[in-house]
């Protein structure tokens, strides 16, 4: 590590290439795929083939007889040797239907690629033959595919048990009783009468999401006396290990869930509780024998990392002076079959649903959701979770407003935006501190709008078409336990075990796995810069649930919010004993605070000629611990635990522009620009990283990736030549500033950043098209946009 | 996909009709044929191994035919099967008309590819079933065709198959057409 | 996903070594591997399941450009080296524009203009390119003899040509003819993608700068690697401008079939086709006279 420490001595602050990057770039990663453990049996999924059929005879027969093979598993083996995945650890707190099922599946498949049978070998080649010669006889049923239809009467049912296939629906304003609600509608329904303007929009987002660059991965081990081990690309090791001890009937103290130390992305699609974990883990007990499954492109294409996808009705009153009055939503989420542990597909539309008001005061609001089955893959957790279609939908509904009543869009935002912290939106959501108008602001310095509008004139002059537009988004800085509870029946609060060896090296142990956030040498950065020494001599450890505080994983931005906060209290926590007892050993009275933690020393400030080694007093403490202060005992290592009293946000504004040829449609994004409020910043580095990925996911989501399935419920985008993914050439360099405010509820007064900031990206991109292309009056309300869209679109308006 | 057309077959419509029944001419005429075996009186599987270009496949299809007005129309629905390669439905409908000595044959197919090769075949598939179809039916009514100098001689006029009774004594069968369009779909499904 | 079981694998070190094992196999059975990027995919997939591989990479006189006897490309030339051959010129150079711009820099590293033509895939550049520069692809067969192909003969349709089962190709051959220029181009969602649409064109210009002569193609639609005979026909005569363009493209534009996919629908193919003929028509005329 060549990078020092900043000015004042502090490590925070500061530019510190990644400590994960030397082993990652060398090939030195270990990864899930990289475990090999002695008699390793490797495993392969039969899947089906159709959207919606009876499973008439699984025949594993002439795969048993296949070279290299063990054992075949089939849906019957899985249902009656385990419980189904319907258990309460994997359960949301939230009202909804949630049909039973297992590991494979049974009587029915419900989506292309539903896996129907297992199929361990010897080898991975071997495997892959035999589950070629796995027979099943399907009889095929109606596919259910549209969400709308899919409410209708006479549609087809995906799950038989199940009524029909309204999954989930809830309205998020006026209260919580029906006379409140019903209320409440009338109001704003009053408000709307009255309004001097009124947009209306159905925003379609499509299916898109994530493709993190590893695919999941399970290595499953058992032994007698040990029990169950699981390598498992999770976000999620804590709670995944209590869902293997439910469904498989081990007692809990015999599982162990540990996260590799090098998962390549995983952007959500890591945090759910899989089905196929569960077959593997059977698996590998049943035989006796370490059993693997690395899943191929392929498959997860077809299986996960699907999202987004919603209908929203979004109508918004405001006054003729661009005063935001009311908003009125009705959402449909399209979840496939709604059968994935954890999040059930609709946690993401519920929170989306939640985040429609965005940053904005409102007098009212009235939104409701329906979340709805179908044949198809369930959704599963992307970055901007759930939000990225609301946010679509308020982002243009706003500018919407502004083109009506003549305002310009970034006028109208900065009048609406939240003046003062703490605030309360109409669906409840708590935004506790920070400050919009002083993120605006810088924003609106890097952009210079009057020299843009001026540039945008001349440019059309000569037939050339500039466009600018805005967006921005109130994100989750981590989940509170008051938020995280009542959806998900799990705890928000942040752990972290910190240790200080006798050679004075510190290490650190969380339960929240990242995925290649850098977490490593962000906390190695604060830990250095509590202690004084550097961030070389700090070890981080995590997702290893025999080794880990409880963590419910790395989700909506926990890290800068609620581990980073835990690291630093266990790491106050230690201070004050080695203080102490220093302070005891040099024969003063001093608290804490009168010892500097600097340059590998604690150094007495009142009198420096006292001070001892950072390594020595460790030592002391540690190996030596006699003639402590009364009180005290020896040893060095601590946990700690961290909750905000209330949820937690922070907040961003984009603003770009692009430019339009008429002739093509085609359109390119000449500047990106950011404004952000992450509080403190600990490696601006990495959270310029994380700024500029979540722009380039967003423009990539909105307009080149999506998940396409036929009217036969056939997924016809399972690899990269049909699933598009932005490359390098096709992104605008992301121009990112900050404007912070740091927090007041954690102790290094840091924001969890990242999580959900592609939301704005497709409100703000299509807002500069239709701005671009205003002499035409153009409207995008679906997403994804396409340059063969846009022409259709000028056609229609007769400009080419 | 679908696929309409008409071919004009040079015989006249009692022969087409009675060609159609014929499995052994529908055997030389499907490329790859490898057997047709009937099930029931209306089911029957065939075997079919066949290339483009650097693609091979073998599959089993299956057809059902139904709705018979003999001479004139029928519909068939099938399945080939592709195993790990996908599968494809072909549902169809076939009508003969006269035309002189000729027979105006239209057939109306709608097919859906399913699986592996729906996804990766897409496009290919397409444009291969109509070259297929093309050349099934160029190869159909190259061998019941009537010659260039027809003759009265009714021992020297005619190709063998004509003759040959329908397979096991299952009655009028129409599995002809409904096997080599629902074969030919899934076979270039699998390309 | 994991390929079905390879037999054997191959890497010879003469033609006739690469051509003798082929013959030792069914149709099928052992298939040539150029760079890979299409039948490794294939293989993946098992979409394709050879016994054997042979791999060509080791082949010296499957390598190289040489303009020695006329202009002579290599089966295995790499993308690479077309991209950088800045001896493809005026009447050629359409290979530079397609090499450039074909999937991404790892690819270009390693694929082949040999594997793609002989692979013939539906949206393929190079097929159309080679296609619409009228070259000539030279085949030997296991028994030592040769023959030559012209492009229109050779490209059947999507993944066939008229290159037998055991037959290698060997090299391409193009005409250099003077007071020529050709160009591609290609429009795909993202960034040298596979073309949505592409057009090529090649051209001799006569003492007056018309157009004297003139072969376009199309890359991205259904029927794979074609001519455009409509647009060649209304481009002779031409001097490049505009007007005359429009006119040929809007011909081209009444004689394909375009069809709707997810990526465009039918008529933004065909507006397409109309602005990239413009430009590929500027830069072949430029070329033509020596200005580029």
């Amino acid at each position: 590590m060549s990078a020092k420490p900043d000015d004042r001595g502090s490590w925070m602050g500061t530019r510190l290439p990644r400590k994960e990057d030397l082993r990652l770039i060398t090939g030195q990663g270990k990864y899930v795929a990289d475990i090999v453990l002695p008699g390793m049996l490797h495993a392969v999924f039969v899947r089906s083939d159709y959207a919606h059929a009876r499973l008439v005879n699984v025949d594993v027969s002439a795969a048993l007889e296949a070279p290299g093979v063990v054992a075949v598993i089939t849906g019957e083996e899985m249902k009656s040797h385990c419980r189904s995945l319907r258990q309460p650890v994997l359960l949301p707190n939230l009202p909804a239907k949630y049909p039973t099922y297992y590991g494979l599946a049974v009587d029915k498949v419900k989506f292309h690629g539903d896996p129907v049978a297992m199929v361990i070998a010897r080898d991975k080649y071997q495997a892959v033959d035999a589950a070629e010669l796995v027979v099943v006889d399907y009889e095929e049923l109606p596919v259910v595919l549209d969400p709308e239809a899919a409410l209708d009467a006479d549609a087809p049912r995906v799950h038989d048990e199940e009524a029909d296939n309204l999954m989930f629906e809830m309205t998020f304003t006026g209260g919580g009783t029906d006379e409140e609600r019903a209320k409440n509608e009338a109001e704003v329904e009053k408000i709307f009468q009255s309004a001097d303007v009124v947009v209306k929009g159905r925003f379609r987002v499509h299916r898109t999401g994530t493709t993190p660059m590893e695919t999941r991965g399970v290595l499953a081990e058992w032994s007698a006396s040990d029990g169950l081990t699981v390598y498992n690309t999770t976000q999620r090791p804590h709670i995944d290990r209590l869902a293997f001890a439910d469904i498989l009937d081990i007692p809990a103290e015999k599982a162990r869930v540990i996260a590799p130390r090098d998962m390549g992305g995983g952007f959500g699609l890591k945090a759910p509780f899989y089905r196929e974990s569960v077959v593997v883990a059977y698996a590998c007990r049943k035989l006796g024998r370490p059993v693997r499954w690395i899943e191929s492109r392929y498959e997860s294409l077809m299986n996960i990392g699907q999202e987004r996808g919603q209908i929203n009705t979004l109508e918004v009153a405001a006054s003729k002076d661009g005063k935001l009055l009311a908003l009125r939503n009705r959402g449909i989420a399209d979840v496939g079959t709604g059968q994935i542990g954890v999040y059930w597909g609709f946690v993401m539309p519920f929170l989306g649903a939640v985040e429609m008001p965005n940053a904005y005061t409102w007098e009212a609001g009235d939104t409701n959701l329906k979340v709805i089955f179908t044949n198809k893959a369930c959704l599963t957790p992307s970055r901007a979770f759930g939000h990225f279609p609301t946010r679509f939908a308020m982002e243009r509904a706003v500018d919407m407003v502004a083109r009506k009543i003549g305002m310009e869009p970034s006028d109208l935002r900065r009048r609406n935006l939240v003046p003062r912290l703490p605030y309360t939106s109409v669906t409840g959501e708590y935004y506790d501190s920070g400050d919009f108008l002083k993120v605006w602001d810088n924003l609106m310095v890097q952009v210079d709008l009057p020299a843009f509008r001026k540039e945008q004139a001349e440019a059309r002059a000569q037939g050339r078409y500039l466009g600018i537009g805005f967006g921005c988004g109130v994100e989750l800085s981590g989940v509170a336990s008051e938020l995280m509870v009542p959806m998900e029946n799990q705890p928000g609060y942040g752990a972290a075990t910190v240790r200080i060896d006798p050679r004075g090296k510190v290490f650190i142990m969380g339960g929240d796995a990242p995925g290649g956030q850098g977490h490593e040498t962000t906390i190695s950065q604060i830990v250095a810069a509590t202690f004084g020494i550097s961030p070389e001599d700090t070890i981080i450890t995590t997702g290893d649930t025999g080794t880990t505080p409880f963590g419910s994983g790395t989700i909506g931005a926990r890290m800068g919010s609620y581990f980073a906060s835990a690291v630093r209290k266990a790491c106050d926590e230690l201070r004050e004993k080695i203080t102490h007892v220093l302070a005891h050993d040099l024969g003063i009275r001093a608290t804490m605070e009168e010892f500097a933690f600097t340059e590998g020393e604690v150094v007495y400030q009142r009198d420096p000629s006292k001070r001892k080694g950072f390594r020595e007093i460790a030592e002391r403490i540690v190996m030596f611990p006699i003639n402590l202060p009364e009180g005290e005992v020896g040893g060095l290592e601590t946990t700690a635990f961290f909750e905000a009293a209330k949820p937690m946000i922070c907040f961003n504004a984009d603003a770009c522009v692009v430019e339009v040829e008429l002739a093509t449609g085609q359109f390119k994004v000449l500047r990106w620009q950011t404004s952000e409020d992450v509080g403190n910043v600990i490696n601006p580095m990495i959270v310029d990283g994380q700024m500029q990925g979540a722009i380039i996911q967003g423009l990539s989501n909105a307009i080149f990736e999506e998940f396409i399935y036929n009217d036969q419920g056939q997924q016809m985008t399972a690899d990269f030549e049909h699933y598009k993914l932005a490359t390098a050439a096709d992104v605008p360099d992301v121009k990112v500033t900050y404007a912070s405010t740091p927090c007041p509820h954690t102790p290094l007064g840091t924001r969890g950043i990242g999580e959900g900031r592609p939301s704005a990206v497709p409100g703000a991109l299509c807002n500069a098209l239709v701005d671009a292309l205003a002499p035409f009056d153009i409207d995008i309300t679906e997403l994804p946009i396409r340059p063969s869209v846009l022409w259709q679109k000028l056609k229609a308006a007769g400009a080419v | 996909m679908e696929l309409k057309d008409q071919i004009r077959i040079n015989a006249p419509r009692e022969r087409v009709f009675a060609a159609l029944n014929d499995p052994a001419i529908l055997k030389q005429a499907i490329p790859g044929c490898e057997s047709l075996e009937a099930t029931s009186p209306t089911d029957f599987t065939a075997v079919v191994a066949a290339r483009i270009g650097p693609l091979a496949a073998r599959f089993t299809g299956s057809v059902s035919l139904a709705d018979i007005e003999a001479p004139v129309r029928y519909t068939l629905s099938g399945e080939g099967k592709g195993g790990p390669a996908g599968f494809a439905k072909v549902k169809a409908s076939v009508e003969l008309e006269e035309d002189g000595a000729a027979t105006l044959l239209g057939y109306s197919v709608k097919a859906d590819i399913g699986g592996k090769l729906g996804q990766l075949g897409g496009s290919i598939v397409d444009r291969t079933a109509q070259k297929l179809a093309g050349e099934f039916f160029q190869q159909f009514d190259a061998l019941i065709a009537a010659p260039a100098e027809a003759t009265d001689d009714a021992g020297d006029s005619k190709p063998v198959v004509m003759a040959q009774p329908p397979a096991r004594g299952v009655g009028p069968v129409w599995w002809g057409v409904a096997a080599m369009i629902a074969l030919l779909l899934a076979w270039m499904a699998l390309k | 996903m994991y390929p079905a079981i390879i037999e054997d694998y191959q890497r010879p070190e003469s033609l006739q070594e690469a051509v003798a094992i082929l013959s030792g196999y069914e149709p099928g059975d052992a298939i040539f591997m150029a760079g890979g990027q299409s039948v490794m995919q294939a293989m993946k997939s098992r979409m394709v399941r050879p016994r054997c591989v042979v791999d060509l990479q080791s082949i010296a006189e499957l390598k190289g450009i040489s303009s020695a006897n006329g202009l002579h490309i290599g089966a295995m030339t790499r993308y690479v080296e077309i991209a950088g051959a800045v001896e493809l010129a005026g009447a050629n150079a359409a290979l530079r524009d397609a090499a450039q711009h074909v999937g991404d820099r790892q690819v270009r590293n390693r694929g082949t203009i040999g594997g793609s033509c002989c692979w013939n895939y539906v949206a393929s550049c190079m097929p159309a390119v080679t296609l619409g520069l009228g070259a000539i692809f030279h085949l030997l067969d296991p028994q030592g003899k040769t023959r030559a192909v012209q492009a229109d003969d050779f490209f059947l349709g999507p993944l066939e040509t008229a290159r037998g089962d055991h037959e290698l190709l060997t090299h391409l051959s193009f005409e250099t003819t003077p007071r020529s220029g050709s160009a591609y181009k290609k429009w795909g969602l993202v960034t040298d993608a596979l073309p949505v649409v592409g057009v090529c064109l090649k051209l001799s210009l006569d003492a007056a700068g018309r157009c004297s002569a003139v072969r376009m193609s199309l890359s991205g639609l259904p029927a794979g690697a074609q001519r455009a005979p409509a647009g060649e026909a209304a481009l002779m005569g031409s001097d490049g401008s505009r007007e005359s363009v429009a006119r040929a493209m809007e011909a081209v534009v009444d004689s394909v079939e375009c069809h709707s996919d997810k990526w465009a629908d039918a008529h933004y193919r065909q507006q397409l086709i109309r602005t990239l003929g413009q430009e590929v028509a500027a830069t072949a005329f430029a070329r033509a006279r020596g200005e580029q």
